[in-house]
């Protein structure tokens, strides 16, 4: 499946520059990688380790915010070097891959399904096995998968990156005019789709996409302004009232967060801790993505751009520049990890739930998209991989 | 002075198990094992208590899906409704208890929220036990919808007089390959704890016992596939059973 897709490494800049380049932006989308690995791996133990125990967001929220930031900073020099043309061909490009890579993964599932039913018509289960229905219409099914309105369960992940690879070389033209001209629009869409439910076509006339692409969008087009203002030169102004107030507004929402989601998970095992604000607050919707979600990650992303250097030296030691390598290739990366969380959850079920299978799949899988990653980084560095960078510090920008 | 006390425990051990009786009991009870942290306990049952002060009986209601139905178990006496009376009158001696089934099948369809009161009072009950979720889950269905129809459902069945606990989803290997369940525990169990209803963790309880290989949930044979689903039942009875005895002594 990954093979299908291109070398090119998605952020890519010139080797003079190397030196201002932003490790931030690799090292924790590659931990967001990760961390979307293990989350997906159904009843995965080590998922309680990873961000959505500590914040009110959890990984695909750093994805998505990331991948906007990227997308803009490298389409972004791309199209002012290239042209518009160019840039929305190569961003397309990715999209088809995406929507190949998604339709391999819809094989493998329904094989499954398939499978399970002519294996296991246990009637003690008859309202799971409903799941199968889709299999009793495979020309309506067919259909609407080719047109992404059917996502069985794991494959609603993959539609969303399509989409907004698809809308993005809109926003990417209203951007070069002004940030504004983006922000906007993609803010009025998503109170849109907050407040009238407004979503892309689901498998029924009731549902919708998962992840609906329309309250997702504003995550990756503010991802993106913030991007595209680092791709033309622009720096954000880090001393004054409103910077200082900005931060501390952060640590406020970044802290609440983490004690409000760290109450919920305890209070969901015993009642007699209390879970703060959750009959206020609960349940925070993650399909039309949330405003608590949303300042939970954007409190987080403003900590990290001020208390972290951009080449701090964990992220350029032996094990952070793996994931930082990872981060830069995610795409690839990303779409494995979802076919590894899929044959992860086949290995756990078949065999069972030890301690040893788990780090089996858990160690194992990360360990794959490791290679993947150092991979594709090769490939794409003509047959050596990028040397990490030592000795000098560049301070925060 | 230690290893003399050890050999003198295990030469009691020995002789115990020499000495008990072979009884074997008819269906089999084999143990299934309830990790503390799954167990319920401290059950919040006022109304169901109230109840039973009241009219010297205690009725439940249980609602759900084929796997409350129990059609599996190929006799209604060994549905886990049925078990948990049984197991509930041997508990509470002098107290007549009855527990009313009305799940529903997949070709019934779900009771909706506005049902429940009417039937809560036909039943009597003054407990719900309700199991939800699968057909949600595999069907895809909006989360935010689903947990919309659980509040209305909380609210309707305390609004009815009656205490509620709910189960959450069945495991078995096969079902969790190709359903996820994920999204939907989340949201029943988040839904239960903002709103304080207790829920047995009956997900996680079968994971374990098809981990621990104290049921193969995933057997082929139909026999072997009803003496699972009757050992099952019995395990979600008596995971049920000691708790609400308790918080109604």
């Amino acid at each position: 499946m990954s093979s299908a897709v291109t070398n090119q490494p998605e952020h890519h800049q010139p080797e003079s520059r190397a030196r201002k380049r932003d490790y931030r932006l690799d090292f924790f989308r590659g931990l967001a990688l990760f961390f979307i690995f293990i989350d997906h791996v159904p009843d995965n133990p080590l998922a309680y380790v990873t961000l959505r125990t500590f914040a009110l967001a959890d990984a695909a929220e750093v994805f998505i915010f990331i991948s906007g930031y990227t997308a803009a900073l490298v389409y972004g020099q791309k199209m002012l070097r290239d042209g518009v043309l160019f840039a929305t061909a190569l961003i397309w490009r990715r999209a088809w891959q995406l929507y190949v890579a998604h339709l391999c993964l819809f094989m493998l599932y329904s094989a499954q399904v398939a499978y399970t039913v002519q294996h296991f018509s246990n009637p003690l289960f008859s309202d799971e096995l409903g799941i199968a229905d889709f299999l009793s219409r495979p020309a309506e099914t067919l259909m609407r998968v080719l047109l992404l309105q059917f996502q069985p369960a794991y494959l609603d992940i993959l539609p969303l990156y399509i989409f907004l690879l698809l809308i993005f070389p809109a926003f990417m033209l209203a951007m070069r005019r002004h940030f504004l001209w983006a922000l906007i629009p993609s803010l009025a869409l998503y109170v849109l789709a907050r407040t009238t439910g407004m979503n892309m076509p689901g498998n029924t006339d009731s549902d919708g996409w998962y992840f609906n692409p329309f309250a997702w969008q504003f995550l990756f087009v503010i991802g993106a302004c913030l991007g595209y203002a680092q791709a033309t030169g622009r720096r954000m102004p880090r001393t004054g009232r409103w910077p200082r107030a900005l931060f501390m507004a952060a640590i406020l929402i970044a802290g609440a967060a983490l004690v409000i989601q760290l109450s919920w998970t305890l209070h969901e095992y015993d009642p007699r801790i209390p879970g703060f604000l959750m009959q206020t607050l609960w349940p925070l919707d993650k399909s039309t993505l949330a405003p608590l979600r949303l300042l939970s990650i954007l409190a987080l992303a403003v900590l990290v751009a001020r208390l972290i250097p951009r080449d701090a030296p964990f992220m350029t030691s032996r094990l952070g520049w793996i994931v930082v390598l990872c981060g830069q290739n995610s795409l690839h990366v990303f779409c494995l990890s979802i076919l590894l969380s899929l044959l992860g959850n086949i290995l756990l079920t078949f065999v069972s739930r030890t301690w040893w299978t788990l780090t089996v799949v858990n160690g194992g899988g990360i360990l794959i998209m490791v290679g993947l990653g150092l991979l594709t980084a090769w490939y794409g560095a003509d047959g050596h991989l990028p040397r990490r960078p030592r000795g000098h510090a560049v301070g925060a920008q | 002075m230690i290893r003399q006390a050890a050999i003198l425990l295990g030469a009691a051990v020995v002789s115990a198990s020499l000495a008990a009786p072979r009884v074997l009991a008819d269906p089999p009870t084999p143990p299934c094992p309830q990790p503390a942290y799954l167990m319920l306990h401290d059950l919040p049952l006022p109304l169901a208590r109230a109840g039973l002060a009241q009219t010297k009986k205690l009725g439940i209601l249980t609602i759900g899906g084929a796997a409350t139905e129990g059609s599996a178990a190929g006799d209604p006496a060994f549905t886990y409704p049925a078990r948990l009376q049984a197991d509930l009158i041997a508990a509470l001696p002098g107290i007549p208890v009855t527990v009313v089934n009305r799940a529903r099948n997949q070709r019934n369809g779900a009771l909706a929220p506005e049902d429940l009161p009417a039937v809560i009072q036909e039943s009597g009950a003054k407990l719900v036990i309700w199991a939800t979720g699968a057909r949600e889950a595999a069907g895809s269905a909006d989360i935010d919808a689903y947990v919309a129809r659980l509040e209305k459902g909380i609210i309707a069945i305390r609004s009815a007089g009656a205490d509620l606990i709910l189960l959450d989803m069945q495991y078995a290997p096969s079902i969790a390959r190709i359903v996820n369940f994920g999204p939907y525990r989340d949201a029943l169990l988040g839904t239960a704890a903002a709103r304080d209803v207790p829920v047995l963790r009956r997900y996680e309880l079968m994971m374990q016992w098809s981990d621990g290989g104290v049921m193969n949930l995933d057997v082929q044979d139909t026999a072997e596939r009803r003496q699972v689903a009757r050992q099952l039942f019995g395990c979600i009875a008596a995971a049920l059973s000691p708790a609400i005895a308790q918080a109604l002594k």
